[in-house]
């Protein structure tokens, strides 16, 4: 009896103080990532031969500088500007490191016939707007008006990747660091409360299940790799064909 | 002695968890408005960035299309207003004002080819449209954030701790419904 008085009490403080926790959730259909996050290529423009070899540059970005390049391609927007969904789509993926803001995204949707290079906030120096904008004018906007869009992203591509490879390129960004609304002991103290009902009543079904679902996504072990968490906040450049 | 123990822990049970929601939502708000002052900090800087552009942008066209004086004027005079508004609310209508200007400038544009083709040109209007749309995202950010807070400041029981410690509600960064023409630069047409 008083067992249940106890756990129902924590139970009625956990929905308390948890409830306005829920972030704002995306507005855009943005697609779910599949396999490396370097490469997705949703509107199946680039051959596999092409896309490996993608994948490979952007590891080896990535094992270099941590800085990370990536590159999705939509049949369309559904409506929304190219860079309104490319900003979404880069957060969503979390392009680079989440202490660096250190990725590149490069975004094409097909039925618009619109690109947008979206820079993270970390790579802002070494990719200015103006930057993006000449990449494209050169190296993607005269091949996509050939009809040749696998030949525009492959050397837009390695452009971008170059223009990161300098391994101090990511460097210097100031975090933003994101406080929780709660004293960090009171979080420990939840959660191990949480913990030891979850074992006690439902054998931790519930704690198995938040673990896999966290370490889902992070290893860079043996799964596909994932987005660091970078952000970025709308720099980059973008054209039309 | 044996009929209090009872309802005495259930009491104060309930006080420990009053408490502890109070302060924890008192540290929310004062993180809430952190976040809204650090979003609307990106404002600023995207703004001053805007701010700082438009000469150089406005000299490049000059060189072109000296005798566009009105339109010309116009962006340097929107500018201006932009540079010495102080609120939020100023801050955004002044700088609806830019983006008008502007893209009546970029009307005028369509018609100096030389000028489209200028590399200086094509890298200024990239770097505007870049701010713009940073600007974009950081309204929106800020716009989330003060939505975020407001509703921890308007509802109970945040309600009854903020008008205790002053908290407010805040304002969002919105023009004047009659000043926004929805902007965009149009960075389609740059390429060809």
């Amino acid at each position: 009896m008083k067992k249940r008085t106890v756990s129902s009490l924590c139970l009625v403080l956990f929905v308390l103080v948890f409830w306005d926790m829920g972030g704002a959730a995306a507005s855009l259909p943005i697609p779910k990532p599949a396999g490396d996050i370097y490469v997705q290529d949703l509107a199946n423009i680039l051959s596999q031969q092409e896309e490996n070899e993608l994948l490979r540059l952007g590891r080896m970005i990535e094992d270099k500088t941590s800085n990370q390049v990536a590159v999705l391609t939509v049949e369309t927007t559904g409506g929304a500007e190219i860079q309104e969904f490319a900003n979404e789509a880069f957060r969503t993926y979390g392009i680079g490191q989440s202490e660096k803001d250190n990725g590149v995204m490069l975004v094409l949707a097909m039925k618009e016939k619109k690109i947008w290079i979206e820079v993270g906030y970390g790579l802002e120096g070494v990719i200015p707007d103006g930057r993006a904008g000449r990449i494209l004018d050169e190296r993607a906007v005269p091949m996509l008006q050939e009809g040749k869009p696998n030949i525009a992203i492959m050397q837009t591509y390695s452009e971008l990747a170059d223009a990161v490879s300098n391994e101090n390129a990511g460097d210097g960004r100031q975090d933003r660091g994101q406080e929780s609304a709660l004293p960090g002991w009171l979080l420990v103290v939840i959660i191990a409360a949480v913990v030891i009902l979850d074992f006690k009543f439902f054998g931790g079904t519930l704690s198995y299940a938040l673990i896999s679902m966290l370490s889902f996504g992070r290893g860079n072990g043996g799964g596909p790799r994932g987005g660091g968490g970078g952000s970025s906040g709308g720099g980059g450049a973008g054209r039309g064909w | 002695m044996k009929g209090f123990k009872g309802p005495l822990i259930i009491i104060g049970v309930i006080v420990i968890g009053a408490v502890i929601m109070l302060a924890s939502s008192y540290n929310g708000f004062v993180s809430a408005e952190e976040n809204v002052d650090k979003s609307y900090a990106q404002i600023e800087n995207q703004l001053q960035r805007r701010l700082d552009l438009i000469p150089n942008l406005v000299n490049t066209v000059k060189g072109y299309a000296a005798h566009e004086k009105e339109v010309i004027e116009s962006v340097s005079n929107a500018r201006a207003r932009l540079a010495g508004a102080t609120s939020p609310e100023e801050e955004a209508n002044a700088n609806a004002e830019l983006t008008n200007a502007l893209s009546r400038l970029l009307v005028v544009v369509e018609n100096y080819p030389n000028l489209k083709a200028d590399k200086q040109f094509t890298q200024l209007m990239d770097e505007l449209a870049g701010t713009e749309n940073r600007l974009a995202v950081s309204r929106k950010d800020y716009n989330e954030e003060v939505a975020q807070y407001n509703k921890k400041v308007k509802r109970f029981p945040g309600a009854l701790v903020a008008g205790i410690t002053g908290f407010d509600a805040k304002e969002y960064f919105e023009a004047d419904p009659r000043a926004i023409e929805t902007p965009n630069v149009d960075f389609g047409g740059s390429g060809q």
